[in-house]
């Protein structure tokens, strides 16, 4: 490193002794470009990325240049180039030397630039101390690769740059970065972000058609982004459904998979409405409800990118109540189910231009279909099970009943106790029964009911991305169209005065272009990472589900055999 | 499957007890060897093994159907000798129709399932129709048994002809003016009951047995329709089992993740568990539904005994009342009298015998009561055990794959 460091300090002197004035310029220029010009620091792009600096000469003179510094040192090593690379790959896609590949990092480079620039200073503000330490391993990478880069500046600007890189915590992004960005690594399930949601006293407010349920959300969490670390709300169902429709209409078009709440229950909340104090409220619905609104959000807030999202937080925090949330029809499952089947109807493929990224897609999105058919298909015999159930249960009920009354008539005393055992022994069995069937409804039915609505929002996520493919796909095609309109208005000496705005209209066009194909990137790597984390999710919660069931159905079976065990004696009992 | 000529091997699922019993001079071995489904018909091989003289020989199978058994028990029934017994009540109707319309339902929608799916329900179809074949053999079979052992009714012409005569008895059906007839005795009988029940009982014994054999005999009934609803609505669960069982294997082809092999050992769970709770559910109904069942007609016919008793009773008032107006006008005293000492004898040893018999009653219900609830409950925990293990073996396999 002290070598290194010897040749830093070289770089200065030269610096000074070349073009002095026009660096300066060059530097108070980029100092305060804005974020997009960040592209200007690359060298090969040069024609395109000149346009915002005007005159400037062409980036490979690197007199003028803001990474003159790199430049300029490298220049004693007669290695210019992959110095330039090595900052300039930077704000690229690629697979850079640090090997990770970066895709919005731009802007949060730029913010560091002045430092790069400011070589004379001896201390550039620099970035959060606490990612230089983390960032010394990169550091060193960096120059095993490339020891060509030895300016002081671009050493002191990649820890910053490292941190937005390495770290996935928000921290780091918030202070870098003022945007939110999405340059993450893929979430791993050891990522499991500590904040725990529970949904509990559902209490009704007001009486008759104009009453509603309350449930009182409670948070536990250590993320910084919440100003406690334990805290309670009161919310209503509406509340549920009016954020579900803010967060779809803010997150849905950049890939992610949103979980859905609980869907709209008019006629069992209207038999919950009509009940007086003194009826009992209908308590299966209301906590069967509860306990979905519970893994609703849990789901929710596990999603990093949707945590942070600031109306999911004054959902969590704000203790006053929310505006109404109206309109809350088109988010129920019914309405999802249509706009995804409306969808498909239309748009389904991308058309001829299939990558090997595409078949990937087209491969998911078909394993998505079948699964989701799958998983309806035994959610509807796992709710007939239930059901069924509960009429054995019934029977059971009656048929004990009905065993007691023969053993009050029975005259023979010691058959009669025998039977009498035998009818609580029946009861008992029921009530074990009953309570294995609600286990396993909340453990599995549900479970599947979950994923069978995730899956639809997995579609409308897939078709986002067709849908962002297509206005991509559109803006060529008009691009192309602006471009012949021009070169056919250039052959025309009336249109000469056209001119000027085609050319315009070609450069509006020519941006959307570029922010379509940067859109349709962006949202296709968000799918794949939510895709990733949403297998590893769903793989970990159907295990543990048919673990919690056989354990479950062998605890059941465990306390039926005391139960016929210690029936054996009584019926011995019986002598004549 | 329902075919239609269906032999059941009856002598292969019991042992032979005329094999390996000695026969003691006075018994009457019978069992049914065979029984044939025919149609609507079922024909029962009656095997019967005798040292008693009065039999042609000594051992010896007829053919005999349904309405034959029904004629013999109404024999029984109409013979005044008899009246002071408890008839054994006759067999229920063989009735095949519930799983043929089940069968035919099946085959129906053999489209809607899949292959596994249907060769399951079918599987449980023939299994559900061989046991109601079975039990219908053993209520016959009983029927005769019970016949066989009682001193008394034992004796009787028609059951010797019954077991004996090699060729049809020729019991026709009951043409349309006996079966209105019949259903007019039948009427009058329920009225008279009614009438008898407020009869003036003097006999305590027979006071307090009546009334426990009218509430027994209710109760018992709800309990038996109890006990059938509830193995009908456990059967359903178990069907659906088997879809989940399929629905599940599906899901482990499409799904291309680890989670494959979770699908399929929980399909196999559900596979497992299904057998062991259809045995469950069919030994809780042949130990203690069928128990029920039977004593419910047993009753009956305790029941029956106790009216011709009443009617008798009621019969002597009557004739004691013509005496005394015969002896007042001194008209026909002597035939009065002769009635009344008739009847009078007639209602003694209905009284007597009636004795026995109640009190035989009460020591038969309370032996099968007690053999069949010990029976239920070792198979329960045998049964219980076994899924224990089922399951345990399952979590074991599924801790394997982690």
């Amino acid at each position: 490193m002290s070598d290194d460091n010897d040749q830093i300090n070289a770089p200065p002197d030269d610096f000074g002794f070349d073009d002095d004035t026009k660096a300066d310029e060059s530097l108070f220029v980029s100092a305060l470009s804005p974020a997009t010009v960040d592209i200007a620091l690359s060298g090969e792009e040069d024609d395109e990325d000149e346009n915002p600096f005007g005159d400037q000469p062409p980036r490979e003179k690197t007199a003028t240049n803001t990474t003159n510094v790199v430049e300029s040192a490298v220049d004693n090593e007669k290695n210019s180039s992959p110095p330039e690379k090595a900052m300039t790959n930077i704000d690229e896609d690629d697979d850079d030397i640090f090997g990770v590949k970066t895709t919005s990092t731009t802007a949060p480079l730029l913010t560091t630039a002045p430092s790069q620039i400011s070589v004379t200073e001896p201390t550039p503000p620099s970035p959060p101390p606490a990612s230089t330490s983390t960032s010394a391993n990169k550091e060193n990478t960096m120059f095993d690769i490339d020891s060509d880069v030895k300016s002081p500046t671009p050493v002191r600007s990649i820890p910053s740059y490292d941190s937005q890189i390495s770290s996935s915590t928000p921290i780091s992004k918030n202070v870098l970065s003022g945007t939110v960005t999405t340059n993450q690594p893929a979430q791993k399930r050891a990522d499991h972000l500590d904040i725990e949601i529970t949904v509990s006293d559902p209490a009704k407010v007001g009486s008759g058609m104009s009453s509603y349920m309350t449930y009182r959300i409670i948070t536990k969490t250590t993320l910084s982004m919440f100003k406690k670390s334990e805290f309670s709300v009161n919310r209503r169902f509406s509340d549920f459904l009016g954020l579900h429709a803010k967060v779809v209409n803010k997150h849905l078009h950049s890939g992610i998979i949103i979980p859905s709440p609980p869907e709209k229950d008019s006629l069992s909340m209207a038999k919950v409405k009509m009940s007086s104090k003194e009826e009992a409220v209908p308590t299966d619905f209301i906590d069967r409800r509860r306990g979905l609104l519970e893994r609703y959000l849990n789901r929710l807030v596990q999603n990093s990118k949707l945590v942070e999202d600031s109306d999911v937080r004054d959902f969590l925090e704000i203790s006053t109540d929310l505006p109404k949330s109206t309109n809350t029809q088109a988010l129920s499952g019914a309405g999802v189910l249509r706009a995804v089947t409306n969808i498909s109807n239309t748009v389904t493929k991308l058309g001829a231009k299939t990558s090997e990224q595409d078949q990937w897609f087209e491969e998911k999105h078909n394993a998505v279909l079948d699964l989701h058919g799958d998983l309806k298909h035994i959610y509807n015999h796992f709710n007939t099970l239930f059901s069924q159930r509960k009429e054995a249960g019934h029977s059971l009920k009656q048929f004990s009943a009905a065993i007691n009354h023969l053993a009050t008539t029975e005259e023979y005393t010691l058959l009669s106790s025998a039977l009498i055992e035998l009818a609580n022994l029946e009861e008992k069995i029921e009530q074990i029964n009953n309570e294995q069937s609600l286990k396993e409804y909340t453990t599995i039915t549900e479970l599947i009911k979950e994923y069978v609505s995730l899956l639809d929002m997995v579609q409308l996520a897939f078709h986002e991305r067709i849908k962002i493919h297509q206005q991509w796909l559109h803006a060529e095609d008009t691009l192309k169209q602006k471009r012949e309109t021009k070169t056919k208005l250039e052959q025309t000496p009336k249109g000469a005065d056209k001119l000027p705005r085609a050319e315009m209209e070609i450069q509006e066009w020519e941006g959307k272009v570029e922010r379509g194909k940067e859109s349709f990137e962006s949202i296709s790597s968000t799918i794949k990472q939510e895709m990733e984390a949403f297998e590893e999710t769903r793989i970990d919660d159907f295990k543990k589900a048919f673990n919690n069931h056989l354990k479950n159905a062998l605890d059941e079976q465990e306390k039926i055999l005391q139960i016929w065990e210690a029936y054996l004696p009584e019926v011995n009992k019986i002598n004549i | 499957m329902l075919a239609p000529e269906h032999s059941v091997d009856i002598s292969d699922s019991k042992p032979q007890h005329s094999d390996s019993i000695n026969l003691n001079e006075n018994d009457i071995n019978i069992d049914i060897s065979d029984a044939l489904s025919e149609k609507e018909k079922v024909k029962f091989t009656v095997h019967t093994k005798t040292k008693l003289p009065i039999f042609q020989e000594q051992e010896f199978s007829v053919t005999r159907q349904h309405e034959e058994f029904i004629w013999l028990h109404d024999r029984y029934n109409e013979n005044e000798e008899y009246a002071g017994l408890i008839i054994p009540p006759a067999p229920a109707r063989p009735d095949f129709d519930s799983s043929r319309a089940k069968l035919q339902k099946l085959s129906d929608s053999e489209g809607s399932l899949t292959r596994d799916e249907y060769e399951k329900m079918k599987q449980e179809l023939e299994a559900e129709y061989l046991a109601m074949f079975k039990k219908t053999v053993s209520m016959h079979e009983v029927f005769l048994q019970r016949l066989a052992t009682h001193p008394i009714l034992r004796n009787d012409n028609n059951f010797r002809v019954f077991l004996e005569y090699k060729e049809d008895l020729s019991v026709r059906g009951k043409n349309a003016k006996e079966q209105i007839s019949g259903f007019f005795k039948t009427l009058t009988k329920t009225a008279d009951e009614v009438f008898l029940a407020n009869q003036k009982e003097s006999d305590e014994f027979f006071e307090r047995q009546k009334q426990f054999l009218l509430t027994y005999n209710t109760k018992i009934k709800d309990a038996t329709a109890a006990a059938d609803k509830a193995t009908r609505t456990q059967k359903n669960i178990t069907d659906t089992y088997i879809k989940l069982s399929s629905g599940l294997n599906t899901l482990s082809t499409s799904d291309k993740t680890d989670l494959t092999k979770y699908f399929i050992l929980l399909a196999d769970y559900f596979e497992k568990a299904r057998k062991l709770e259809s045995r469950i559910q069919s030994d809780i109904d042949l130990k203690l539904s069928d128990t029920l069942r039977y004593y419910m007609r047993d009753s009956k016919a305790a029941l029956d005994l106790m009216y011709r008793r009443s009617r008798c009773l009621a019969d002597f008032d009557t004739a004691n009342k013509n005496l005394d107006r015969a002896r007042q006008k001194n008209k026909d005293v002597q035939q009065a009298e002769t009635t009344q000492q008739n009847i009078k004898t007639k209602f003694e040893t209905i009284s007597e015998k009636a004795k026995d018999e109640l009190n035989d009653f009460k020591t038969r219900r309370v032996q099968m009561f007690r053999k069949n609830l010990i029976e239920l409950t070792e198979f329960q925990i045998k049964h219980t055990k076994a899924q224990i293990q089922t399951i345990k073996g399952v979590i074991q396999q599924y801790d394997t794959l982690s």
